[in-house]
Formats: structure tokens, sequence, C-alpha cells
């Protein structure tokens, strides 16, 4: 440090003046903690669905990405921190299974391949084309198999510099139990079913009060088996790694273009 | 869950006061407003705990988190408002040799935008370098030479028109 440095210092050190003593509540710093990791895990649980989902593919990402940041009393969560999400709706092994309980469709090898194919099907679709799309280490985003689904996280951003984040799971499910608000769990409320090509897709939205951030999820079962579940946000990965706040308003990814996402009838879970 | 409380417990036993101190300074001397400071980033602290003591980034987050609330918290309509008015917050301080001097130097911080004090407080007083100070901030290192230059000239300038001010009949 230079003399002139340690002038400045000095300088700095004599706005303190006499210190009062310090009255910081402890146990209140402990207590806000506890709280913001519950509220925390509520809201990333917020793609889960009662009952059926976490405990399966949520549970698994969970314990990789989460659980060590995570007090052990706390309840499970369904999705990871990083924006990947764990499908809303019933899910499937990775393989074919003979389990009287499983849906009565033929679940399928995840392949490599496939998730190109899905990642160039939501790039060709114009869904998403006034957004620019990067993943948080600056790639171009594309779907990967994880478990039993393919998944797609990716930061968007628009020309006046908003952003925000989009995460899309692709799954199999059961066409006999298409989607609904009695599956949507909190801390997501404001559920709505929306038609899109026939077929009910629910939308519904959660806010972090903490924090500001602003999700919307939208889940669809299609004919075929495939499910589609994406949430939005008005926090990009980008920022949330800097511990930034969310940018103001809703997220960039409209309802109308998740609803668009979920009219994809090329985005399926097999060929 | 008992370890990390225990450890986290430690630090905040440890570091709370110094971290009050440039809470102080760069929310532009308020004591009740450092503490309310210090109480967020604890929290955030307590929050991130597992992984940034894992990364052995518990001062830099802790850092990054503090001058990043006192920025936002500086830029919300309601600071703007008391800043206009221009009073000094209420702090109890003896009487005595080195409180005018104190008040005098506070005042100066304060009328620096929070940007600029942020990187004054930063440089000078946490002794971190133009890069840390830079990804402290989430700013370029050209910005960091810049804003650290503009904010000791005007708190100098500041000073001598305290101190002018204060010579006048």
């Amino acid at each position: 440090m230079s003399p002139e440095d340690e002038d400045v210092k000095a300088l700095l050190g004599r706005a303190l003046g006499d210190e009062p003593p310090l009255r910081l509540d402890r146990d209140e710093v402990f207590r806000q903690g506890r709280r913001k990791l519950r509220n925390r895990r509520r809201f990333e649980a917020g793609g889960a669905v009662a009952g059926v989902v976490a405990a399966v593919v949520g549970a698994v990402l969970l314990t990789n990405l989460v659980a060590d940041d995570e007090p052990a009393d706390l309840p499970p969560a369904a999705t990871r921190t990083d924006g990947h999400l764990a499908p809303p709706g019933p899910t499937l092994p990775l393989t074919t299974t003979t389990s009287e309980e499983s849906p009565p469709v033929s679940a399928t090898v995840m392949s490599q391949a496939h998730a190109d194919l899905l990642t160039t099907v939501l790039l060709d679709a114009k869904v998403l084309a006034e957004l620019k799309l990067r993943t948080v280490d600056g790639a171009d985003p594309a779907f990967l198999p994880v478990e039993s689904t393919y998944e797609l996280v990716t930061d968007v951003q628009s020309d006046v510099d908003v952003s925000g984040s989009l995460s899309v799971s692709v799954g199999i499910g059961d066409p006999a139990r298409p989607a609904d608000c009695k599956l949507v769990a909190e801390p997501y409320d404001g559920c709505t079913v929306q038609d899109v090509a026939g077929m009910p897709a629910v939308l519904a939205h959660a806010k972090d009060y903490d924090t500001g951030e602003k999700r919307t999820m939208m889940y669809i079962v299609r004919a075929d088996g495939t499910t589609v579940t994406a949430i939005a946000t008005n926090l990009s990965n980008r920022r949330r790694a800097d511990s930034k706040s969310p940018t103001d308003g809703s997220p960039l990814v409209t309802e109308k273009m998740l609803l668009d996402l979920a009219g994809l009838d090329e985005l399926r879970h097999s060929g | 869950m008992q370890d990390r409380d225990a450890e986290f417990g430690e630090y905040l036993e440890s570091r709370a006061v110094v971290m009050r101190r440039t809470a102080y300074l760069l929310c532009g001397g308020d004591w009740h407003r450092a503490e309310d400071l210090v109480q967020t980033t604890l929290t955030k602290i307590y929050v991130a705990w597992s992984r940034i003591r894992r990364d052995g980034s518990v001062d830099a987050y802790s850092r990054k988190i503090m001058v990043r609330a006192a920025i936002d918290e500086s830029r919300r309509a309601y600071r703007r408002r008391e800043a206009v008015v221009g009073d000094l917050p209420e702090v109890e301080v003896p009487s005595g040799a080195g409180v005018e001097d104190a008040v005098d130097v506070r005042r100066a911080l304060a009328r620096l935008p929070a940007g600029q004090r942020a990187v004054v407080v930063l440089r000078y007083w946490e002794d971190l370098s133009v890069a840390e100070t830079a990804a402290a901030l989430g700013k370029s290192e050209g910005t960091i030479k810049s804003q650290s230059a503009k904010g000791l000239a005007s708190l100098r300038r500041l000073l001598a028109e305290d101190h002018a001010g204060a010579g006048e009949p």
C-alpha cells in the first residue's frame, strides 16, 4: 500500500468516530437465514406436483446439486438451483417397466442424438425468435438427456438488455392423466388451464417475495405421452450466479411463448 | 445442520464488527443502516454457507453481497428523497476532539454517488486491488480506476469545501 493509499485509509477511518456497541441480533440472523433457506427450497420445488414427482427425478437431481447447501431437516425439493427442473407430471423410469402402475406408454432409450433433434426443433421454431438465447457459460443452449427427461436450460435476453431464464423439460408421462391445476403444488398459484390444439395445458405463477423472482410454469401432457414442462423466470442464471437481483417485471418468455412451446408437436420424447 | 450453524456462528462472531465498519462507510455513515446491512449480508451468507466455505470465498462473497445491497438500497426512491433533503442521519456521538472531523468525513462520504463510494471503500478501506474491486462490483477494471479517481477527487473537494465553510465568519 502506497503512502497515499494509507492516507486515504486513515481518512476513511476518521469517519468511523466512536463506534457504538454492536447491537446485531445473532438469533435473528439464524432465524432469517433458516427461513430464507426454507423459502428458497419451497420456491425451487415449485415445478413439482404433489405426490408423484419429487421422489423420482427431482430427488436425484437435488441430491447432486442442492443438498450440500441445505440443512438436513428441510423438505425435499424437485428442482435444481441452476434452473433444471423436474417435470411436474408422472414420470417413467429410463427403460420399459413391468410395473402395473406404469402408464401405458413405451419408454425409450435416451440418446444424445434425440436431444440434438429436440434442440434443432426448439431453435428452428420461431417461438423464441425475438430473444437471444445463451447458457450461463455463454454457449448455445442445447437439450441434454438427464435421467428420463431431456432438459434445456438457457438464459434469455432482449434487445433492450432485459434478461431472464428458461428451462424446458421433455419427459414422458401418462396420457390418461392430462395436465390439471390439481397437479400444481405450492408455491405456484393462479393456475389456469389453456387449450393447446385440443389438449389442456396449465399455466401457473410463483413469486419469491424475498428476491422478487417471478416464475411462470407451463405443463402439458400430449396424446403420445410426451410431457413438456417449461419454466420462465425474470432472473437469468448469470445474474443468479453473480448474486444479483431479478430484472423488473414479468419473465421475458411470455405465457404465449410458453403455450406456443406446448404446441410444438415435434417436441417429442421419442422419435 | 449443527456443524453448519456452529461454523457460521464462529464466522459471525469473528467478523461482525469488522463488517459493520465497512457497511457504515458503504452506506454513508449510519450505524443503524450499517447493522441492517450486516444482518442482510449475514443472512445471505448463511444460506450459501456450504458452497462459499467449500470454495474458500466467504469474505469475497460477503463483500459482494454487502456492497450490492448498499448500492441497491441507495438507489431506492425513499433513499433518494432523503438525499435531496441532505440531512445527515442522527448518530449518537460524544463531544470532544475528533468528533467534528469524523462528521466532516462522513458528510463528504455520504455525498458521493453510491457506486463511487463503494469503489473508494473497497479499494482503500478493504485494501482490494483494482481487479478484486472490479470482480466484487461486476465492473471493468477501467471503470474502477476511473471511479476511484473521481471518488477520491470528490471526497477531497467536499472536505475542502467543508473546511472553507467552517472558516467563514
